[in-house]
Protein backbone atom coordinates (compact mmCIF):
# COMPACT_ATOMS: atom_id res chain seq x y z
CA UNK A 1 0.00 0.00 0.00
CA UNK A 2 2.87 2.56 0.68
CA UNK A 3 4.34 1.63 -2.44
CA UNK A 4 1.45 2.82 -4.07
CA UNK A 5 1.34 6.00 -2.32
CA UNK A 6 4.67 6.40 -2.69
CA UNK A 7 4.07 6.07 -6.56
CA UNK A 8 1.05 8.20 -6.66
CA UNK A 9 2.89 11.16 -4.94
CA UNK A 10 5.51 10.63 -7.46
CA UNK A 11 2.78 11.14 -10.13
CA UNK A 12 0.98 13.91 -8.67
CA UNK A 13 3.48 16.09 -10.19
CA UNK A 14 3.03 15.06 -13.51
CA UNK A 15 -0.58 14.57 -14.11
CA UNK A 16 -1.40 18.04 -14.55
CA UNK A 17 1.08 19.56 -17.03
CA UNK A 18 0.56 16.10 -18.83
CA UNK A 19 -3.21 16.52 -18.98
CA UNK A 20 -2.88 20.28 -20.40
CA UNK A 21 -0.39 19.37 -23.11
CA UNK A 22 -2.87 16.02 -23.70
CA UNK A 23 -6.04 18.24 -23.98
CA UNK A 24 -4.52 21.24 -26.14
CA UNK A 25 -3.46 18.64 -28.59
CA UNK A 26 -6.36 16.73 -28.96
CA UNK A 27 -7.78 19.99 -30.07
CA UNK A 28 -5.28 20.96 -31.83
CA UNK A 29 -5.41 17.78 -33.90
CA UNK A 30 -8.99 17.50 -34.40
CA UNK A 31 -9.59 20.87 -35.31
CA UNK A 32 -7.33 20.28 -38.15
CA UNK A 33 -8.48 17.09 -38.92
CA UNK A 34 -11.91 18.72 -39.17
CA UNK A 35 -11.07 21.51 -40.91
CA UNK A 36 -9.78 18.82 -43.43
CA UNK A 37 -12.19 16.84 -43.88
CA UNK A 38 -15.13 19.75 -43.63
CA UNK A 39 -15.11 20.21 -47.32
CA UNK A 40 -15.79 16.41 -48.19
CA UNK A 41 -18.55 16.47 -45.87
CA UNK A 42 -17.31 13.96 -43.53
CA UNK A 43 -18.85 14.55 -39.95
CA UNK A 44 -15.79 14.44 -37.36
CA UNK A 45 -15.14 15.34 -33.80
CA UNK A 46 -13.30 18.10 -33.02
CA UNK A 47 -11.22 16.22 -30.42
CA UNK A 48 -8.78 13.93 -31.71
CA UNK A 49 -8.43 10.76 -28.99
CA UNK A 50 -5.64 9.27 -30.40
CA UNK A 51 -3.78 12.74 -30.23
CA UNK A 52 -4.46 13.51 -26.82
CA UNK A 53 -3.25 9.68 -25.74
CA UNK A 54 0.01 9.84 -27.39
CA UNK A 55 0.44 13.12 -26.46
CA UNK A 56 -0.33 11.97 -22.52
CA UNK A 57 2.27 9.03 -22.90
CA UNK A 58 5.12 11.08 -24.53
CA UNK A 59 4.54 14.52 -22.29
CA UNK A 60 4.07 12.12 -18.91
CA UNK A 61 7.73 11.11 -19.79
CA UNK A 62 9.08 14.64 -21.16
CA UNK A 63 7.83 16.40 -17.67
CA UNK A 64 9.59 13.84 -15.69
CA UNK A 65 12.93 14.72 -16.88
CA UNK A 66 12.12 18.58 -16.82
CA UNK A 67 10.20 18.09 -13.21
CA UNK A 68 12.38 15.55 -11.63
CA UNK A 69 15.45 14.67 -13.63
CA UNK A 70 16.27 18.56 -14.18
CA UNK A 71 14.64 20.90 -11.39
CA UNK A 72 14.23 18.98 -8.62
CA UNK A 73 17.18 15.82 -8.52
CA UNK A 74 17.30 15.76 -4.67
CA UNK A 75 13.44 14.51 -4.86
CA UNK A 76 14.62 11.41 -5.94
CA UNK A 77 15.91 10.73 -2.24
CA UNK A 78 12.55 10.71 -0.75
CA UNK A 79 11.65 7.80 -3.70
CA UNK A 80 14.90 6.16 -2.76
CA UNK A 81 14.59 6.48 0.97
CA UNK A 82 11.52 4.44 0.54
CA UNK A 83 12.49 1.72 -1.66
CA UNK A 84 11.82 2.69 -4.75
CA UNK A 85 14.76 3.43 -7.53
CA UNK A 86 14.30 5.35 -10.27
CA UNK A 87 14.28 2.54 -13.15
CA UNK A 88 11.56 1.51 -11.42
CA UNK A 89 9.91 5.38 -10.96
CA UNK A 90 10.11 5.74 -14.57
CA UNK A 91 9.06 2.44 -15.49
CA UNK A 92 6.01 2.87 -13.11
CA UNK A 93 5.56 6.43 -14.19
CA UNK A 94 5.60 4.63 -18.19
CA UNK A 95 3.07 2.01 -16.86
CA UNK A 96 0.84 4.53 -15.05
CA UNK A 97 0.80 6.82 -18.02
CA UNK A 98 -0.68 3.34 -20.46
CA UNK A 99 -3.28 2.71 -17.49
CA UNK A 100 -4.75 6.40 -17.87
CA UNK A 101 -4.97 6.63 -21.56
CA UNK A 102 -6.67 3.14 -21.84
CA UNK A 103 -9.22 4.29 -19.63
CA UNK A 104 -9.34 7.66 -21.53
CA UNK A 105 -9.49 5.36 -25.15
CA UNK A 106 -11.95 2.99 -23.32
CA UNK A 107 -14.42 5.90 -21.80
CA UNK A 108 -14.48 8.06 -24.80
CA UNK B 1 30.13 -10.88 9.55
CA UNK B 2 27.35 -8.52 11.24
CA UNK B 3 27.03 -4.52 10.25
CA UNK B 4 28.26 -2.83 7.65
CA UNK B 5 31.11 -3.23 6.00
CA UNK B 6 32.66 -0.79 3.32
CA UNK B 7 35.58 -2.08 1.82
CA UNK B 8 37.83 -1.34 -1.35
CA UNK B 9 36.13 1.74 -3.18
CA UNK B 10 37.48 2.91 -5.85
CA UNK B 11 35.72 6.37 -7.27
CA UNK B 12 36.76 8.77 -9.87
CA UNK B 13 35.81 11.99 -11.44
CA UNK B 14 37.02 12.23 -14.87
CA UNK B 15 41.16 11.87 -14.50
CA UNK B 16 41.11 12.67 -10.30
CA UNK B 17 40.73 9.82 -8.04
CA UNK B 18 38.15 11.10 -5.57
CA UNK B 19 38.35 7.67 -3.43
CA UNK B 20 40.96 5.17 -3.67
CA UNK B 21 41.41 3.47 0.08
CA UNK B 22 38.21 3.41 1.90
CA UNK B 23 37.14 1.06 4.62
CA UNK B 24 34.68 1.60 6.96
CA UNK B 25 32.48 -0.77 9.70
CA UNK B 26 29.93 0.06 11.62
CA UNK B 27 28.16 -1.61 13.96
CA UNK B 28 24.89 -1.34 15.76
CA UNK B 29 25.29 0.76 19.06
CA UNK B 30 27.85 2.92 16.90
CA UNK B 31 27.73 6.50 15.85
CA UNK B 32 30.73 6.75 13.30
CA UNK B 33 31.90 10.36 12.38
CA UNK B 34 33.03 10.87 9.03
CA UNK B 35 35.40 13.82 8.59
CA UNK B 36 37.30 15.41 5.83
CA UNK B 37 38.06 18.45 4.15
CA UNK B 38 35.71 19.94 1.56
CA UNK B 39 35.91 17.70 -1.96
CA UNK B 40 37.52 15.07 0.13
CA UNK B 41 34.78 12.71 -0.87
CA UNK B 42 32.24 12.48 2.49
CA UNK B 43 29.10 12.91 0.35
CA UNK B 44 30.38 10.74 -2.77
CA UNK B 45 31.19 8.26 -0.02
CA UNK B 46 28.33 8.14 1.69
CA UNK B 47 26.01 7.78 -1.75
CA UNK B 48 27.93 5.02 -3.00
CA UNK B 49 27.36 3.38 0.43
CA UNK B 50 23.58 4.32 -0.12
CA UNK B 51 23.69 3.01 -3.89
CA UNK B 52 22.41 6.12 -5.57
CA UNK B 53 25.85 6.96 -7.31
CA UNK B 54 27.97 4.26 -8.69
CA UNK B 55 32.23 3.55 -7.88
CA UNK B 56 34.42 1.59 -10.15
CA UNK B 57 34.46 -0.72 -7.33
CA UNK B 58 33.17 -1.19 -4.04
CA UNK B 59 32.65 -4.05 -1.34
CA UNK B 60 29.89 -3.08 0.45
CA UNK B 61 27.92 -5.70 3.10
CA UNK B 62 25.07 -5.43 5.92
CA UNK B 63 25.67 -8.55 7.73
CA UNK B 64 26.04 -11.15 5.26
CA UNK B 65 24.27 -9.32 2.35
CA UNK B 66 25.98 -7.56 -0.48
CA UNK B 67 24.75 -3.93 -1.49
CA UNK B 68 25.16 -3.20 -5.01
CA UNK B 69 22.66 -0.52 -5.52
CA UNK B 70 19.29 0.83 -4.22
CA UNK B 71 17.61 -1.98 -4.84
CA UNK B 72 19.76 -4.52 -2.06
CA UNK B 73 19.61 -1.37 0.33
CA UNK B 74 16.08 -0.70 0.39
CA UNK B 75 15.19 -1.12 4.31
CA UNK B 76 18.05 -1.24 5.58
CA UNK B 77 20.45 2.40 4.60
CA UNK B 78 18.58 5.10 4.38
CA UNK B 79 20.20 8.61 3.88
CA UNK B 80 20.07 11.99 4.86
CA UNK B 81 21.46 14.38 1.32
CA UNK B 82 23.10 17.91 2.20
CA UNK B 83 20.11 19.70 0.30
CA UNK B 84 15.90 18.66 0.87
CA UNK B 85 14.48 16.18 -0.59
CA UNK B 86 11.03 16.16 0.76
CA UNK B 87 8.44 16.77 -1.88
CA UNK B 88 6.51 20.09 -1.76
CA UNK B 89 3.66 19.22 -2.47
CA UNK B 90 2.72 16.47 -0.10
CA UNK B 91 1.40 16.97 3.62
CA UNK B 92 3.36 16.77 6.55
CA UNK B 93 1.85 13.93 8.19
CA UNK B 94 1.50 11.86 5.41
CA UNK B 95 5.21 11.99 4.90
CA UNK B 96 5.65 10.94 8.47
CA UNK B 97 3.09 7.74 7.99
CA UNK B 98 5.77 6.83 5.02
CA UNK B 99 8.91 6.83 6.33
CA UNK B 100 8.12 5.50 9.97
CA UNK B 101 6.24 2.97 12.11
CA UNK B 102 3.42 3.54 14.13
CA UNK B 103 5.44 4.12 16.99
CA UNK B 104 7.75 6.32 15.80
CA UNK B 105 5.10 8.46 13.74
CA UNK B 106 3.70 9.00 16.79
CA UNK B 107 6.87 10.64 18.57
CA UNK B 108 7.27 12.83 15.42
CA UNK B 109 4.08 13.79 15.57
CA UNK B 110 3.99 14.66 18.98
CA UNK B 111 6.91 16.90 18.51
CA UNK B 112 6.46 20.59 19.98
CA UNK B 113 8.33 21.21 16.89
CA UNK B 114 6.21 19.23 14.35
CA UNK B 115 2.90 19.24 15.92
CA UNK B 116 1.31 22.85 14.87
CA UNK B 117 2.59 21.76 10.77
CA UNK B 118 1.28 18.42 10.61
CA UNK B 119 -1.48 19.51 8.43
CA UNK B 120 0.90 22.00 6.11
CA UNK B 121 2.57 21.13 2.96
CA UNK B 122 6.17 21.25 2.94
CA UNK B 123 6.63 24.17 0.95
CA UNK B 124 5.01 26.34 3.67
CA UNK B 125 7.91 25.00 6.25
CA UNK B 126 10.99 27.62 7.26
CA UNK B 127 14.18 26.13 6.18
CA UNK B 128 15.25 25.26 9.06
CA UNK B 129 11.98 22.94 10.41
CA UNK B 130 12.03 21.46 7.08
CA UNK B 131 15.72 20.26 7.86
CA UNK B 132 14.69 19.02 10.91
CA UNK B 133 11.68 17.26 9.78
CA UNK B 134 13.70 15.56 7.31
CA UNK B 135 16.22 14.60 10.29
CA UNK B 136 13.60 13.28 12.06
CA UNK B 137 11.95 11.17 9.61
CA UNK B 138 15.46 9.68 8.96
CA UNK B 139 16.47 8.88 12.30
CA UNK B 140 12.97 6.96 12.79
CA UNK B 141 13.13 5.41 9.86
CA UNK B 142 12.92 1.48 9.81
CA UNK B 143 16.46 1.07 8.38
CA UNK B 144 19.25 -0.06 10.69
CA UNK B 145 21.92 2.05 8.98
CA UNK B 146 21.61 5.93 8.90
CA UNK B 147 23.58 8.14 6.53
CA UNK B 148 23.44 11.74 7.31
CA UNK B 149 25.37 14.30 5.68
CA UNK B 150 25.46 17.12 7.05
CA UNK B 151 22.51 17.16 9.35
CA UNK B 152 22.83 20.36 11.22
CA UNK B 153 23.12 22.53 8.25
CA UNK B 154 20.54 25.33 8.80
CA UNK B 155 19.46 23.87 12.07
CA UNK B 156 19.78 26.55 15.22
CA UNK B 157 21.88 25.39 17.89
CA UNK B 158 19.28 24.65 20.71
CA UNK B 159 17.63 22.36 18.30
CA UNK B 160 21.47 20.89 16.98
CA UNK B 161 21.85 19.49 20.75
CA UNK B 162 18.46 18.12 20.65
CA UNK B 163 19.02 15.78 17.54
CA UNK B 164 22.16 15.19 18.78
CA UNK B 165 20.39 13.07 21.67
CA UNK B 166 18.06 11.52 19.83
CA UNK B 167 21.06 10.23 17.52
CA UNK B 168 22.83 9.41 20.73
CA UNK B 169 19.18 7.45 21.97
CA UNK B 170 18.38 6.21 18.40
CA UNK B 171 21.95 4.44 18.21
CA UNK B 172 20.97 1.92 20.82
CA UNK B 173 19.50 -0.08 18.16
CA UNK B 174 20.81 1.93 14.59
CA UNK B 175 24.43 2.39 13.43
CA UNK B 176 24.97 6.03 12.26
CA UNK B 177 27.81 7.25 9.71
CA UNK B 178 27.56 11.30 10.34
CA UNK B 179 28.96 13.71 8.34
CA UNK B 180 29.46 17.94 9.29
CA UNK B 181 31.46 20.43 8.44
CA UNK B 182 31.37 21.37 12.10
CA UNK B 183 33.69 18.68 13.56
CA UNK B 184 33.02 19.77 17.26
CA UNK B 185 29.23 17.99 16.43
CA UNK B 186 30.95 15.11 14.95
CA UNK B 187 33.07 14.61 18.29
CA UNK B 188 30.20 15.15 20.61
CA UNK B 189 28.75 12.46 19.36
CA UNK B 190 30.63 9.90 17.45
CA UNK B 191 31.87 6.76 18.98
CA UNK B 192 34.78 6.73 16.27
CA UNK B 193 35.92 9.29 14.12
CA UNK B 194 37.02 8.13 10.32
CA UNK B 195 39.01 10.99 8.01
CA UNK B 196 39.25 11.01 4.51
CA UNK B 197 42.82 12.09 3.72
CA UNK B 198 43.93 12.00 0.20
CA UNK B 199 41.24 9.50 -0.79
CA UNK B 200 41.67 7.25 1.78
CA UNK B 201 39.95 6.62 5.34
CA UNK B 202 42.13 6.89 8.64
CA UNK B 203 40.68 5.85 12.11
CA UNK B 204 41.88 8.95 14.33
CA UNK B 205 42.22 7.59 17.79
CA UNK B 206 42.90 10.97 19.39
CA UNK B 207 42.42 14.66 18.20
CA UNK B 208 46.07 15.67 17.75
CA UNK B 209 45.96 13.31 14.59
CA UNK B 210 43.14 15.82 13.07
CA UNK B 211 45.86 18.27 13.13
CA UNK B 212 48.54 16.12 11.67
CA UNK B 213 46.64 15.03 9.01
CA UNK B 214 45.64 18.43 8.39
CA UNK B 215 42.12 18.73 9.23
CA UNK B 216 42.34 21.27 11.84
CA UNK B 217 45.04 23.58 12.96
CA UNK B 218 44.65 23.54 16.87
CA UNK B 219 42.12 22.20 19.03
Amino acid sequence: MKIIITLLIFYKKLIIPASIIAILSGYSFGVIAFLMRADKGESISMFSTGAAAVSYLIFSLVFQYFVYERKNANEYYFYYNLGLNKTLLWISNLIISLIIITALILII
Amino acid sequence: MTGLHVDSVLKSYGNQQILSDIFISCNTKEIVGLLGTNGSGKSTLLKIIFGSIGAEYKFIKVGDKYINGLFDSRHIINYLPQNNFIPNHVKIITIIKMFCDKESSLLIMNNPLIKPHLKKKSKQLSGGLRRILEIFLIIFSNAKYILLDEPFNGVDPIHKEEIKKLIIAQSKNKGFIITDHDYRNILDIATKIVLIHNGATKEIKNNDELIRYGYISEL
